[in-house]
């Protein structure tokens, strides 16, 4: 079953060969990395020396988890089933003696482990950014206030409930607009509702963000759990409709 | 006495409110080569879905190789759909791979499939960039993969060459002997089917009017007659034919008497003579695949009509 699921999950990797979303893995976190290296550099020592580095990461998180990863969510969903819904791929699948569930679960795997590198692209590049401004002049570098392994495991398991709509929509829709449009849509909703401290929970675009909050540890906690148990439901949802629509596939 | 590969029993589907299958039964014999004909719309992909078990019947039971549709008994079959379905950023060799990959079997048969089909040169070839032929090629090749029991294949011949076609065709006719394998082709060109089918299944309106061997079928004693007559004598001729026979109305004083038992014709001919009616062509064609096919198509339209 396992070498079943492992051969299957190798399969589905082969067919990202030369497609844009590995690329744009890199780019996603180069872009926020980019911009905020360039602010800083541009508003100098006295405006970083405010907040210093915890300011310069918070920004860089913000940014991230707020707006770029939500959208990196939307299109590699959506270019994951898009490949499928292209040229009669699901009636291909179809053909396959592979169950629709496992079928399910390996695009689920794939999705999640490219945001995982994703989200280390980040760190990694945090860091080498945080390196270059040192070059340039700004103090040396201290993460005391953040751990940057907390950040990463947070980030990833917060990220799981966006991932999981995220293939559920593009499932059902074989459309690209629409799947990034109602990540947008979420993205600014949430941008607004992350600051509600008695509503941030109702849309899980807004649990990375509040997942790094380091300074209220049980808010991060309920985060991480809520986005836990809406990733199980959500996993049994995506997996009846693999089930489901593979019997009405053509 | 040895199974079907393929055995439908009252099958019936139906789409919102239009029936698309109706109390459908077919046989496929092991070890033949059915094909099935149909008009655009009589129901070809659907029951060709059906049997690939993408689509589930309203009602009906459906067995292929004596087990029901299963995720385990699609191991043993291969297709080829209409619209190939490809991966377009991987190359031939790649896309072959990852179906064998998904199919369980050795990288070998990659290799040979490739040599089957005659697209070895071009393995390395993106699929984005193959042209509707080799695109069909390496869909059959995918199809043939593993050497399947039960070959289910939608138009196989589909934006090949003339050449290509011949080539698909000799390969489809050696199938069965070669591996063993039950062939299914859906196809509208009747060419193709009398000269590559073993066995034949005519869909209409959701159901399968007619089916069984292509011998058999073309084998029915009963033809069409021409008999091509001077201006003056043709009423009096189709006066004195249509006494006996079904004769359609003259044209271009041309008169056709259909289903004519072939043992007939030369009663006809010393009938015409000993009247004095002058003809020039006489001509008996016998049954024609193309024939039976209009033929059910024009009685199925005047059954329409008439209900």
């Amino acid at each position: 079953m396992l070498k079943h699921t492992l051969t299957i999950l190798l399969c589905e990797c082969t067919k990202l060969k030369r497609q844009w979303l590995i690329p744009l893995l890199f780019a996603c976190p180069f872009a926020v990395i980019s911009l905020n290296f360039l602010v800083t550099f541009e508003r100098g020592l006295d405006v970083f020396a405010e907040h210093g580095w915890f300011g310069y990461i918070s920004a860089n998180s913000t940014l991230w988890l707020g707006l770029m990863l939500p959208m990196l969510i939307a299109l590699v969903t959506t270019i994951i089933h898009q490949i499928e819904h292209k040229d009669n791929g699901w009636l291909l699948m179809s053909s396959f003696a592979i169950s629709p569930i496992l079928l399910c679960i390996a695009k689920f795997f794939i999705v999640f482990l490219l945001i995982i590198l994703s989200n280390l692209l980040m760190v990694c590049f945090i860091f080498i950014s945080a390196w270059l401004l040192m070059q340039l002049g700004f103090p040396k570098f201290e993460s005391a206030d953040i751990s940057f392994l907390q950040f990463f495991i947070n980030a990833s398991i917060t990220s799981l409930p966006i991932i999981l709509i995220g293939l559920i929509i593009s499932k059902l829709i074989n459309n690209f607009a629409a799947p990034i449009c109602a990540a947008f849509i979420m993205v600014v909703f949430a941008m607004n509702l992350s600051r509600s401290e008695n509503h941030w929970f109702y849309s899980p675009w807004t649990y990375p963000m509040i997942s790094i909050q380091v300074a209220d540890q049980t808010t991060t906690n309920l985060a991480i759990t809520l986005s836990l148990g809406l990733s199980a439901v959500l996993l049994v949802t995506v997996c009846t409709l693999y089930w489901w629509r593979h019997k009405q596939v053509a | 006495m040895e199974q079907a590969a393929v055995k439908i029993v009252n099958a019936h589907k139906a789409f919102s409110n239009t029936q698309v299958l109706k109390a459908l039964n077919m046989t496929v014999p092991t070890g033949s080569i059915y094909a099935l004909l149909g008009n655009n719309g009589a129901g070809k992909s659907t029951l060709l879905s059906m049997l690939l078990g993408a689509l589930q019947p309203d009602q009906g039971d459906i067995r292929l190789l004596g087990e029901p549709i299963s995720t385990r008994l699609k191991s043993r079959l291969g297709c080829l759909i209409d619209a190939p379905a490809f991966y377009q950023n991987l190359t031939i060799k790649e896309f072959l791979s990852y179906c064998a990959k998904m199919k369980g079997l050795p990288k070998q048969c990659i290799d040979e499939a490739l040599t089957i089909v005659n697209l070895q040169a071009k393995q390395h070839a993106r699929l984005k960039r193959c042209s509707l032929g080799m695109k069909q090629r390496a869909a059959l090749a995918n199809a043939i993969l593993g050497q399947p029991e039960l070959l289910i294949l939608d138009e196989p011949t589909n934006g090949l060459d003339p050449s290509g076609i011949e080539e698909i065709r000799t390969l489809i006719r050696t199938l069965p002997e070669r591996f063993n394998t039950t062939v299914l082709f859906s196809s509208h060109v009747l060419e193709e089917v009398e000269k590559v089918a073993t066995h034949v299944g005519i869909l209409a309106q959701g159901n399968l009017v007619i089916e069984g061997s292509l011998q058999d079928l073309l084998d029915d004693p009963l033809g069409t007659l021409e008999v091509s007559i001077s201006a003056e004598h043709t009423d009096k001729a189709q006066t004195l034919l249509s006494r006996v026979f079904k004769v359609s109305t003259p044209e271009a004083g041309k008169i056709t008497i259909h289903q004519i038992d072939k043992s007939l014709c030369p009663q006809v001919y010393k009938s015409l003579l000993a009247q004095n009616i002058d003809f020039y062509q006489f001509h008996y064609q016998k049954q024609s695949l193309s024939k039976l096919f209009n033929n059910i198509h024009l009685s199925i339209n005047k059954e329409t009509e008439y209900a």
